[in-house]
């Protein structure tokens, strides 16, 4: 996936009212900077990690919570050797969003995160 | 009756599991988005998708081309499916199902049957 399919998925879910400007633009935002720091043109299998992310930042402006055994699966996500890297990306975007992210909401970020870097990390380098 | 199956996990042990429950009903196996635009021009009847969070992208998209009053959230972490709850959300008109990967050998049956019950 590279900016242009991003920002036609993402147009599509502002036109269906699923997401707002301000989620559009953050979720570009976020992608542009992994972009950046993978030093990639297009990300692999991202569609997922950049489809959950718009829907949990929604989810958090319309004060869903999500229920998960947060210590148990922070346990599993930090074996990784990706963790870091993601805690990064998340904290970038918890700066930009202007508050802090529910615990459970970080803990599929960081996992998705994590997907996405561990399927990219090393090719089509720009 | 025709399932397209979207969403972003799990599509083949769903696709599988519905047959495993009726092999007459015809399933077609897409991405989230393409699913979700079979449902708007009526190539399919269902839609049946799976994520992480069994609403985002299990849904998103089927919500963004056919409406959210036409898509059901089954189910979603600590929350497992609810057989009166899906037999409701058919009932209504519902005509998309999102829920968890981790739940779909639950949520499957469950929405299959109702579909298949709907009066």
């Amino acid at each position: 996936m590279n900016i242009n399919n991003l920002q036609d998925r993402l147009q599509i879910l502002l036109l269906g009212k699923v997401i707002s400007k301000d989620t559009f633009y953050l979720t570009l935002r976020a992608f542009q900077r992994l972009l950046k720091e993978l030093r990639m043109k297009n990300l692999e299998q991202a569609e997922m990690l950049f489809t959950h992310l718009p829907s949990a930042l929604e989810r958090m402006k319309e004060g869903e919570e999500l229920d998960l055994p947060v210590v148990e699966a922070m346990d599993e996500v930090k074996k990784s050797p990706y963790y870091l890297l993601a805690k990064q990306q998340v904290s970038l975007l918890e700066e930009e969003w202007g508050g802090t992210l529910p615990q459970q909401e970080k803990v599929f970020l960081y996992i998705h995160f994590i997907n996405v870097i561990s399927l990219n990390k090393g090719g089509n380098k720009a | 009756m025709k399932i397209v199956i979207g969403g972003q996990v799990e599509k083949q042990a769903m696709e599988a599991l519905i047959k495993e429950i009726d092999s007459s009903i015809e399933t077609v196996v897409k991405s989230d988005l393409d699913a979700a635009m079979a449902m708007k021009t009526q190539q399919a009847d269902y839609y049946l998708g799976a994520c992480h969070t069994g609403g985002g992208g299990a849904l998103a998209m089927a919500i963004a081309m056919i409406g959210r009053e036409k898509c059901e959230t089954v189910s979603m972490p600590g929350r497992k499916p609810n057989k009166q709850a899906v037999e409701a959300a058919v009932q209504n008109g519902k005509v998309a199902f999102g829920f968890t990967g981790d739940h779909l050998e639950a949520a499957v049956p469950m929405i299959i049957h109702a579909l298949k019950n709907k009066s």
